[in-house]
């Protein structure tokens, strides 16, 4: 009992030590505390810097504002540390720092997934000075050091018609080594980003995937001259190579971004984030503070990717390199008629005639340039028609033949294009105008996003091709007061290549869109599409004409039957004037199935270009349609931004 | 030197690596001089779709191509012959040119001696590729003779 008492009686002492007691374990947790481990520390000065808003940042994950936030644009939770990370700056700048200072020391440790990341944070945060663990990236040193890349080159290849996705061009950058590797660029490597398409996928599956983010996007890297054979040799497209001057931390920044994003999937849309635009993303990261993908979010065609470049001054010249075709045609234009006709006979196969021929021309030049020529010709044809065995050991002739004369480059130099691409016009256009028809006058407002057609200024432009793509017209009638959509045109895209004893390419074109069409009962909107295919030929230097079967389909309630299908042909001839472009055309569809009707038009245009962002053109046309008589007359100013 | 360029081969794409495992024979030997339309459709697929169908990778295949086998010249100069072999070729029988530029680079020879070089196959051209159906490593094999026997590019051979 007494004991009892006694504690009792010290019970305020008992109390007082357990407070004391209690005061110091709380003191010794805000000890703890107050002493963060290195990695919080990190976060914290971060955090203090607002790091996760900096521009820089937001570039390294691809953030993209998305209210009420941000979004990167990466597809892959691989590209992030924090699980949130697609959306949040702040979470993925704190995991990131977090994953840098876990232990381990191997390939795949976070140090060593997000070289470019690190490098960056490092500098701000000075990490090293923070206790970062030293961790060994043997795989990432080994493949930095066998790309030793020194300068990267932006790499645009001219549009392509027959490929939808290339239809606009492409871009990629190339990597090379040294000055003397420099020289010699096809043993570079190309980094490229293009979707990773199914194989089994057909083309109308392959477009609409491509435009709508069905395919994942991936880089590769692969030697350059792989890509000179897929664009030069099998595509005939001419490349443009435009040096960038990006100084060598720059391009070790480009080139641990570039592994950061080598497996991450960014899915590919056709317009949007497409090659060039992820092409401009790689840059943004190795030049600190330039602005590229801004201007990009609605449409990245590659020809205006490379203007941007440019215009941001981290271009400084362009290198032509012509596709094949593009130098053989030059070369035979260099020849006489007789030597061209020698060509031709020696590069198919031995041929007795031609060989005695040739042993009569004595200009060891002429005859180093029919040789080589022909050799070209024959590996084009190889290429592109299956040539026999027999011309392929005609190939090793000519060379053989070709050794026994004089070494040395037997051409004038290369002509190159007055204009490189980026000089071109833009490729949106808005076209405000007016004009007449059968004496109504109409006011008429027209409006294209992308891309080129025959009559816009040619300039960094190729002749005779045309990509319109979503062309919206609308007319306003004051008689009687009514505005109309004229047309919407999805897609109208026109190749006109010429033809020659060498070269033998289709000439074709396809459209379709929504347009306000003539009936028997009246007129009516409905679908259209329609298709030709033909020929073309250039007679001179300024003149190219064409012949076209076409066949179109219009559907309509308001036709017999709901449509009008019909064939017919169409002839024309494009005019490269000095100073404007203009085309004549006759064309006659007769329309057999649904509603008939015979469809005749004469139409003559010309555009005149006023500097490189405006034109003028106007149009002349008859018609008689649908039991019609119709003369229209329109002039519009165009501007290309 | 030698360990970057054989690096080198095993980034440069797999094309070649798969080419060559292929063959079942190590590389320098794949191609055979005129041979022009191997490897044409696949290339003709990928470029009508401008896609990449998945063999293309971005850096280190695993594994080797076999290619460590003794070879005269360098393997990245031999994988480079082995896909260009029909521009090499060309550019021998000119005396000039870009492919021709790029194997002396690549099998490192100096930019002064390189010039020396390209008279030499041009003027040995049909000892180097002694007929339509030579392989790559017939020509490298011939190359390297040719090499020997020249005083300023007897260092380069082996």
């Amino acid at each position: 009992m007494s004991d009892l008492s006694q504690m009792t009686n010290n019970l305020p002492i008992y109390h007082a030590a357990l407070a004391v007691l209690l005061a110091m374990l709380l003191s010794f947790g805000t000890v703890i505390a107050a002493t963060p481990t290195p990695a919080e520390s990190a976060v914290a000065r971060a955090g203090q810097q607002k790091l996760s808003q900096d521009d820089y940042w937001l570039k390294l994950v691809h953030y993209k504002k998305k209210h009420p936030g941000y979004q990167s644009q990466a597809d892959d939770t691989e590209f992030f540390n924090a699980l949130n990370g697609k959306t949040s700056p702040e979470a993925e700048l704190t995991a990131t720092l977090q994953a840098f200072y876990q232990p381990g020391d191997s390939d795949d440790h976070p140090q060593c997934r997000f070289p470019a990341r690190l490098y960056w944070l490092d500098r701000k945060l000075d990490l090293t000075a923070l206790g970062l663990p030293a961790v060994h990236c043997n795989t990432l040193s080994k493949w930095r050091q066998t790309l030793s890349a020194e300068h990267a080159t932006l790499v645009f290849p001219a549009a392509y018609l027959n490929s939808p996705s290339s239809m606009f061009g492409h871009t990629l950058l190339r990597l090379t080594p040294s000055d003397y590797r420099k020289s010699t660029p096809l043993a570079a490597y190309a980094l490229n980003y293009a979707a990773n398409a199914d194989e089994n996928d057909g083309g109308l599956a392959y477009s609409f995937k491509g435009l709508f983010g069905g395919y994942p996007g991936l880089f590769s890297i692969v030697p350059y001259y792989e890509k000179i054979k897929q664009y030069s040799d099998i595509e005939s497209r001419d490349i443009w190579e435009y040096d960038l001057n990006l100084d060598q931390a720059e391009i070790d920044q480009l080139m641990r971004h570039a592994w950061e994003v080598r497996h991450i999937n960014f899915d590919y849309y056709f317009l949007t984030e497409n090659c060039s635009y992820h092409v401009l993303s790689l840059l943004e990261v190795a030049r600190q503070g330039s602005q590229l993908t801004g201007d990009f979010s609605v449409k990245a065609i590659p020809s205006d990717t490379v203007r941007a470049v440019v215009d941001a001054g981290m271009a400084d010249r362009a290198v032509y390199r012509p596709a094949t075709t593009t130098l053989i045609r030059q070369h035979l234009d260099s020849l006489d008629p007789s030597a061209k006709e020698l060509v031709e006979h020696l590069s198919t196969d031995t041929d007795p005639a031609s060989e005695k021929r040739l042993g009569t021309v004595d200009n060891k030049v002429t005859r180093s340039r029919i040789l080589e020529l022909a050799y070209d010709y024959n590996r084009y044809q190889l290429l592109h028609r299956n040539g026999s065995a027999t011309s392929a050991s005609q190939s090793y002739r000519l060379l053989a033949e070709r050794s026994r004369l004089p070494a040395g480059n037997v051409w004038p130099p290369v002509q190159q294009p007055a204009y490189q691409p980026e000089q071109g016009h833009r490729t949106t256009r808005l076209a405000v105008g007016g004009g007449s028809r059968n004496g109504d006058s109409f006011l008429s407002l027209r409006f294209r996003p992308a891309y080129h057609d025959i009559l816009d200024p040619l300039a960094g432009y190729s002749r005779g091709s045309q990509i319109n793509f979503l062309d919206f017209r609308a007319r306003y009638t004051p008689t009687d007061n009514s505005l109309q959509l004229d047309r919407f045109t999805i897609i109208d895209i026109l190749s006109l290549s010429p033809r020659d004893n060498f070269f033998k390419p289709v000439s074709w074109g396809i459209d379709t869109g929504i347009e306000r069409m003539m009936t028997n009962s009246g007129r009516a909107t409905g679908i259209q599409v329609g298709g030709s295919s033909g020929l073309s030929y250039r007679m001179g230097d300024q003149h190219l004409f064409y012949l076209l079967l076409r066949g179109r389909l219009k559907v309509a309630k308001a036709f017999q039957d709901n449509y009008s299908l019909g064939g017919g042909l169409s002839t024309g001839s494009l005019f490269f004037f000095k100073h404007s472009t203009a085309e004549l055309s006759l064309t006659g569809v007769r329309f057999a199935a649904g509603e008939s009707d015979t469809t005749l038009a004469a139409r003559w245009r010309q555009s005149f270009p006023i500097g490189a962002q405006r034109a003028f053109r106007y149009r002349l046309e008859h018609r008689h349609e649908r039991g019609n008589r119709i003369n229209e007359f329109e002039a519009m100013l165009n501007w290309y931004f | 030197m030698k360990k970057t360029i054989l690096a080198m081969t095993i980034l440069a794409g797999s094309s070649t690596a798969f080419a060559a495992n292929d063959n079942g024979s190590g590389c320098g030997v794949g191609a055979m001089i005129f041979e022009g339309q191997s490897g044409v459709a696949p290339h003709v697929l990928a470029a009508t779709t401008n896609g990449t169908f998945g063999n293309q990778t971005f850096g280190m295949t695993s594994g080797t191509l076999g290619c460590e086998v003794d070879q005269p010249i360098s393997v990245a100069a031999a994988d480079f012959l082995d896909n260009n072999m029909d521009k090499v070729a060309r550019d021998m029988a000119t005396g000039t040119g870009e492919a021709l530029d790029t194997l002396a680079n690549l099998m490192g020879i100096s930019a002064e001696d390189s010039s020396h070089f390209k008279t030499v196959s041009h003027a040995q051209f049909a000892t180097i590729f002694s007929s339509d159906s030579v392989h790559s490593s017939d020509v490298i094999s011939a190359l390297n003779q040719v090499m020997k026997q020249d005083e300023m590019l007897a260092k380069y051979a082996s």
